[in-house]
């Protein structure tokens, strides 16, 4: 089910009724309610994958109870590794299997050697990559012994499958969301307000700017060697927009629906490309996969307080496994790539911790100069970046950069620039705090706007085909 | 302040939000529903003068008040041609131009122009009623014409809300014809591409490869003219296409000019056959014809018209 469709419309009521009004005096009932509610909005996509969801779940709830009950270290490794083999061979399975029998077939027959090649007709399970990345990171938290595990199942599969954030995320750690789970939930009104409106904006950046520029940038990408450089180099920022209205638009409604139903996840997306470089780029894009890999990838490697050689591993290592979480392709990978080599000239020179402040431009309504070209150069190494994740092969992605220079100064598609003009714009306005959305002081001005989006978003869900969210696919 | 502050707030909200998304409706509708898209304006008001029958070529190509300069004596004719896609003859088209129809008995002034041609009859060999129309707007709009159409404009009345902020390429004239303007940069060009296209798209349509002439087409066709002939006089025309689609017509259905022979004769109606005036008239992709002409030809259709017993 996607957030941007007509049923949705209808589920979210019904859900809303049962949660608040049947089950609220019962936390055992109201859970019970989480957890059906969530198999009905995933099974809507497909039914016969509720199963791989049901796995996940009673693998990694046993595996962390068997590793909380022993004292044996090898008995508790033992279960740690059930469940990685278990959670990573169904997103291997799933997601890469065809990828690496392709590539090994390819990489045989480019020394001469013709094998047969059999890949699968496999259907990539929606929201695969970061349920099994939640529940990961809540066995090896408590392998770690951060946190205990829970004896109730139903509370875990609540946290597992919890549908506001189940198939795009934010990927939420057990230490953050089961204990709300665990607790009773009041109902605040300041809460539900918040999270009525950021649900409204992200709809705005996912409705009426992602989904407008979709075509766009699919007809750019598509077509590149038709289109002039200045046409190319917007497709670049088109689809650069164009996934972060897409995606920070999915985690603000899920953010928002959580807050409905007074649950507080973690933020996702701090106005990344108000990034002055790289590093802080990575620290306000996708923050709870990074941060994800950060504590169970990077720092289990030695992070930097390695040696040299270790510690650039260890950046080059977050960064392409970081490219290939995004799904089978070698475009993927160079994505990974690319950024860890943006990023190494900061860690090489420690300053990749200079920009740490929430906020770009504090106190000032202006980026000064110096601030404002930090963003645009980190912006355009993104864009550059931002090519290769989107081209459907490595060949095009050179092909496509190859092509800007020429015709540079001719510009097709400019009447979309509007749609990059209001969302940074707005974000520029929102930017110290990504929780306080649309709460202009005047109430008309706040009640227009309201009512501005609801009536375009409401319009565009009724009348074009559902678009999915770009990150489903991952 | 808890839920029930909260659940207020909404309901207002959702009150709020209907009555500005009615006036914003009421307002485009009203103002520009012409310009929505080339179907919207030919569904907000019901017929009662004469009537264009036909798919796209008719859509394009008749203007009721080209036409009337021709024969002023007749009713002046709404077109309700939509497209080969939504309005091949068929129970559909029937029910909607009953539906959207509010003739008062039979006026000798009120004319039924009913284009034909291959394609509007045909089928795929196998496959039968019902019909794919049957799910598009004409078969599943549930209310009788109203302007403006709510109804349409929420269900199937695309993305009308962007004609704030686009080029308006497209709009349908004050008696329902569909015009397409045609922008005067390389028009030779242009021409040849759209030619091109559809031609490809002729060939490549099922209906050319493993199409045949079906027979409830036919019957709904026959109930049609039926129908106009207890309201007003009848005509049968085909309109002109560029020759190049008119070999591949021909090659699809050797025997059309024959069957409409026979069906105009059954029916003892005229059919007009304008196909002769296929080098003549410029088309802009070699099925519908220019703007310019169209208004030509129509002048042509009253005079022709004024002629006809």
């Amino acid at each position: 089910m996607l957030f941007n469709s007509v049923v949705f419309l209808l589920f979210f009521p019904l859900f809303f009724i049962g949660y608040w009004f049947l089950t609220k005096k019962n936390l055992t009932l109201q859970n019970l309610w989480i957890l059906l509610g969530s198999y009905v909005f995933y099974g809507w996509w497909d039914y016969r994958f509720l199963s791989l969801l049901v796995f996940s779940t009673v693998l990694d709830f046993y595996a962390a109870k068997n590793i909380e009950n022993s004292e044996n270290e090898k008995v508790r490794k033992l279960w740690l590794t059930v469940s990685m083999v278990g959670n990573l061979g169904l997103l291997g399975f799933f997601k890469y299997f065809n990828f690496f029998v392709k590539s090994f077939v390819e990489a045989f027959a480019s020394i001469g050697y013709d094998i047969p090649s059999t890949t699968l007709e496999i259907i990539l399970p929606v929201g695969i990559s970061f349920y099994t990345f939640q529940t990961m990171s809540y066995t090896i938290d408590v392998y770690r012994r951060a946190m205990p595990a829970t004896n109730n199942l139903l509370n875990f599969g609540a946290y597992v499958t919890f549908f506001p954030q189940l198939v795009a995320g934010p990927i939420e750690r057990a230490s953050h969301l089961l204990p709300q789970i665990e607790k009773p939930r009041f109902f605040s009104y300041e809460q539900a307000r918040d999270g009525a409106r950021l649900i409204l904006w992200g709809m705005f950046k996912k409705v009426i700017i992602a989904d407008s520029l979709a075509p766009v940038v699919d007809d750019i990408f598509r077509n590149y060697t038709t289109f002039s450089g200045g046409t190319l180099v917007l497709g670049a920022v088109f689809f650069a927009i164009q996934i972060y209205g897409d995606f920070s638009g999915y985690s603000d409604i899920a953010i928002g629906l959580s807050k409905i139903f007074g649950f507080e996840l973690m933020s996702n997306f701090r106005f990344p490309y108000f990034s002055r470089d790289i590093p802080e780029f990575w620290r306000r894009w996708h923050i709870s996969l990074s941060t994800w890999f950060r504590d169970y990838l990077y720092i289990p490697l030695g992070g930097s307080r390695t040696t040299k050689p270790k510690a650039i591993r260890n950046v080059f290592a977050i960064f392409l496994v970081s490219g290939f979480w995004h799904g089978a392709n070698w475009t993927f990978l160079i994505w990974g790539g690319i950024h860890s080599l943006l990023f190494l000239p900061s860690f090489l020179m420690g300053t990749n911790r200079k920009h740490t402040s929430a906020t770009v431009a504090e106190g000032k309504m202006f980026p000064s100069l110096k601030e404002l070209g930090q963003m645009l150069l980190t912006f355009a190494t993104a864009c550059v970046a931002w090519v290769f994740f989107r081209a459907a092969s490595v060949g095009d992605a050179v092909g496509y950069l190859m092509a800007i220079p020429k015709g540079i100064t001719q510009f097709g598609y400019k009447a979309e620039l509007i749609y990059v003009i209001l969302l940074l714009g707005a974000d520029w306005v929102l930017r110290h705090n990504e929780r306080k959305v649309l709460n202009f002081k005047l109430m008309p001005v706040r009640w227009a706007c309201y009512l501005i989006i609801s009536v375009i978003v409401l319009l565009r869900i009724v009348h074009a085909t559902e678009q999915n969210f770009i990150y489903f696919q991952f | 302040m808890g839920i029930r502050h909260f659940l207020l707030r909404l309901v207002v909200f959702s009150m709020l939000f209907i009555v500005v998304l009615m006036a914003f409706m009421a307002f485009v509708g009203l103002r520009y529903g012409h310009q929505i898209d080339a179907f919207y304006a030919k569904l907000t008001q019901p017929i009662s003068g004469s009537i264009i029958i036909g798919t796209s070529r008719a859509a394009q190509a008749l203007e009721g008040a080209e036409i009337l300069k021709g024969n002023p004596e007749m009713l002046e004719a709404r077109n309700f041609a939509f497209t080969a896609a939504n309005s091949p003859y068929g129970p559909t088209y029937f029910e909607a131009i009953k539906k959207f129809s509010d003739f008062d008995g039979y006026d000798p002034k009120r004319y039924f122009l009913i284009t034909i041609d291959p394609w509007s009859i045909r089928e795929e060999k196998g496959k039968g009623a019902p019909y794919k129309e049957e799910g598009y707007f004409l078969g599943t709009l549930k209310l009788p014409p109203s302007n403006p159409n709510f109804e349409y404009m929420l269900r199937f009345g695309g993305e009308w809300w962007k004609f704030l902020a686009l080029d308006k390429v497209q709009e349908v004239s004050p008696t329902g014809r569909h015009v397409l303007k045609f922008d005067s940069i390389n028009v030779v060009e242009k021409y040849n591409a759209n030619l091109q296209y559809k031609l490809k798209t002729y060939l490549d349509n099922p209906l050319f490869i493993n199409g045949q002439v079906a027979q409830e087409r036919v019957k709904s066709l026959k109930d049609i003219i039926q129908f106009g002939k207890q309201h007003g006089k009848v005509v049968l025309l085909r309109l002109p296409i560029s020759p190049e689609l008119m070999t591949i017509e021909n090659q699809m259905s050797p025997e059309f000019d024959s069957f409409a022979i026979a069906l105009a004769n059954e029916f003892e109606v005229p059919y007009i056959d304008y196909t002769f005036l296929n080098a003549t008239l410029q088309t802009t992709d070699g099925n519908h014809i220019w703007v310019k002409h169209g208004d030509r030809l129509s002048r042509m259709v009253g005079d022709s018209l004024a002629r006809v017993k």
